[in-house]
């Protein structure tokens, strides 16, 4: 089956934000290949009747916690993280260029 | 004292026969010797092991009352975090970070007096069956250097099993606690989904990941869970219960006990690997459980829907990684989105690459009917046959794993690798309590294991059959031999 191609390698490249250099582009399309081709082995099923799985855990209502505002992560702590700071905040290139 | 289990070890403690310092040393000097030799720990918690050993022993001086791990050193795989330590989910993208807060399993376990000894290896973001994939070094198995410990809990499994520390927690999506567990000959426990906490876990497949311990014994592995399994207002997917006693309920006897077999699933072993998990099933049947064969074929299309959601979910988790506000941020970027293409690609391994544009290619337009929503369907189809066959049965077996450790490298396909996760998979997408115990050993002496199945929140019946099951067959006591010695 050809359900990928490296122009819809690459769309998936942008959509998420992953470069691959011309070594890696060749590798990557054969191992996605023999993966989606394996995962068509779930045409075999009949699935008419079949409701989508949307939590695995039957019959159990799991409980909301109370509305009640708790002590968030410190300013001091977040930044502890960030590769580049300035007067409390991140710093990231301008977003709007001309 | 490396031989003894952590019940044991915290008995010594409490009867004054050993200091909390004395013990956090001797597994310290136990890491420092024979760690370099299987590369199980990314960092090591000495100054912070040995103050908090220092203060359980004045805890104790002063008489105040102790938890129920006190002194038990624990490794804590590097996806879950502990504040102020670093947490690097054994990626280039997380190298230097630091954890802000602790997962609530590591406050727990710290409130019962535990003592995180480090943080252990794993495959990177926790994707891979052999802890080949750490971006810093791999782990080698204790039992033979030459082969893989499993994955992705490796760094976890290959400690318990060298005897580094007692218990280590490992996080398991596919059969990540498990599959390590077998190659490594200790016992791994994935409790229910929901039944321990997730905040604070690194987030692969939010609806598959389960925290569970790696221990030496069924025993050791209940009592962690009487510690760690609690409802947690932190984690939506938590079950509502509250803390249980497992350790009273695993002497309750096996006597009557259905266990259900899908022989026709196991077709395909090996037949070394079929013997030891027919001997297994012998060995239960004259502890006096009755055996049935139940029908789970179903179960061999596990790896095409777990291949699917998986790589979904993973591809939204690891969204947040993104260069902005905490990890990699790549020297070359000069825009936003370079941020976030250039660290992204300069910080992920291949196998996290290759799942993350998986993941997205089954979410992206045009695609999710014909993948994510069909495997969904598979998925129900699945829950469905486990729970036809449990109502019949009190317990499920399977075998761990259709193959022993691997020597590294054996296994480039991904495909291929992918492949050997048949056996553990399914209890993941049903979100089943599943132990895994040493059942025996391959002629070259690589350790086999068995699963035990119980139906969702049935967690210490798992345990139970577990624990019995250990003490007619007490393979988990063997200790790999380059290891069973003093580090001094």
């Amino acid at each position: 089956m050809d359900d990928i191609d490296q122009k819809t390698l690459d769309h998936m490249c942008r959509l998420g934000k992953i470069d691959l250099s011309d070594e890696e582009k060749p590798k990557m399309l054969k191992s996605l290949e023999g993966i989606l081709d394996y995962t068509h082995e779930l045409d075999a099923l009949i699935l008419e009747n079949a409701m989508p799985c949307r939590h695995v855990l039957k019959g159990i209502a799991l409980p909301l916690r109370e509305d009640e505002p708790k002590e968030p992560l410190t300013r001091e702590a977040f930044l502890k993280n960030a590769p580049d700071q300035t007067g409390g905040m991140v710093r990231i290139p301008p977003t709007l260029t001309e | 004292m490396h031989t003894l289990t952590a019940i044991q070890l915290r008995d010594r403690f409490l009867e004054g026969a050993v200091t909390a310092e004395e013990i956090a040393s001797y597994f310290l000097e136990r890491i420092d010797r024979f760690d370099p030799e299987i590369g199980a720990f990314l960092h090591v918690l000495k100054e912070r092991t040995l103050e908090k050993a220092r203060l359980l022993d004045q805890k104790k001086k002063e008489g105040k009352p102790l938890g129920k791990l006190a002194a038990i050193p624990i490794g804590v795989k590097d996806n879950i975090h502990i504040e102020g330590v670093p947490t690097s989910c054994a990626s280039k993208f997380l190298e230097g970070y630091t954890a802000t807060f602790s997962a609530t399993v590591c406050d727990l376990l710290e409130e019962e007096d535990a003592l995180l000894i480090g943080k252990l290896n794993l495959d990177e973001f926790a994707m891979g069956s052999s802890n080949e994939n750490s971006a810093f070094k791999p782990v080698k198995n204790p039992w033979n250097t030459r082969c893989v410990p499993g994955g992705s809990s490796g760094g976890s499994a290959a400690a318990v099993a060298a005897r580094l520390c007692p218990i280590a927690l490992g996080s398991d999506t596919g059969g990540s606690i498990r599959q390590p567990a077998s190659f490594c000959g200790v016992v791994g426990f994935k409790p229910t989904f929901g039944r321990v906490s997730r905040y604070g876990l690194v987030a692969f497949g939010s609806s598959l990941d389960q925290i569970g311990p790696i221990t030496t014994c069924a025993e050791d592995a209940a009592l962690v869970m009487e510690v760690i399994a609690a409802h947690c207002d932190l984690d939506a997917t938590s079950l509502p219960e509250e803390k249980a006693d497992y350790l009273p309920a695993l002497k309750k006897p096996l006597k009557g006990t259905v266990i259900g077999v899908p022989w026709h699933f196991l077709e395909s072993l090996s037949p070394e690997i079929l013997d030891n998990f027919k001997t297994s099933i012998k060995t239960l049947e004259e502890l006096g459980c009755k055996t049935l064969e139940v029908n789970l074929d179903v179960l061999k299309y596990s790896i095409a829907v777990y291949y699917i959601l998986s790589t979904a979910e993973a591809s939204t988790n690891l969204a947040k990684f993104d260069g902005v506000r905490f990890g990699k941020r790549s020297k070359k970027a000069s825009t936003l989105d370079e941020i976030y293409r250039f660290s992204r690609s300069e910080g992920f391994g291949a196998e996290v690459k290759r799942r993350i544009l998986l993941g997205t290619y089954i979410l992206s337009a045009g695609h999710k009917d014909d993948f994510y929503v069909k495997a969904q369907k598979v998925r129900s189809e699945i829950i469905k046959h486990f729970d036809a066959a449990f109502s019949c049965c009190d317990i499920i077996c399977l075998p761990t794993s259709p193959i022993p450790a691997f020597e590294m490298g054996a296994l480039q396909d991904p495909l291929q690798m992918y492949l050997q996760d048949i056996y553990t998979i399914p209890m993941s997408l049903a979100g089943l309590p599943t132990a895994a115990m040493p059942s025996g050993f391959t002629q070259d002496s690589k350790p086999l294991g068995i699963q035990f199945i119980a139906p969702q929140t049935f967690d210490i019946e798992a345990l139970r059959i577990a624990h019995h099951y250990q003490n007619a067959a007490p393979f988990s006591r063997e200790i790999p031999p380059a290891f069973n010695k003093e580090a001094l």
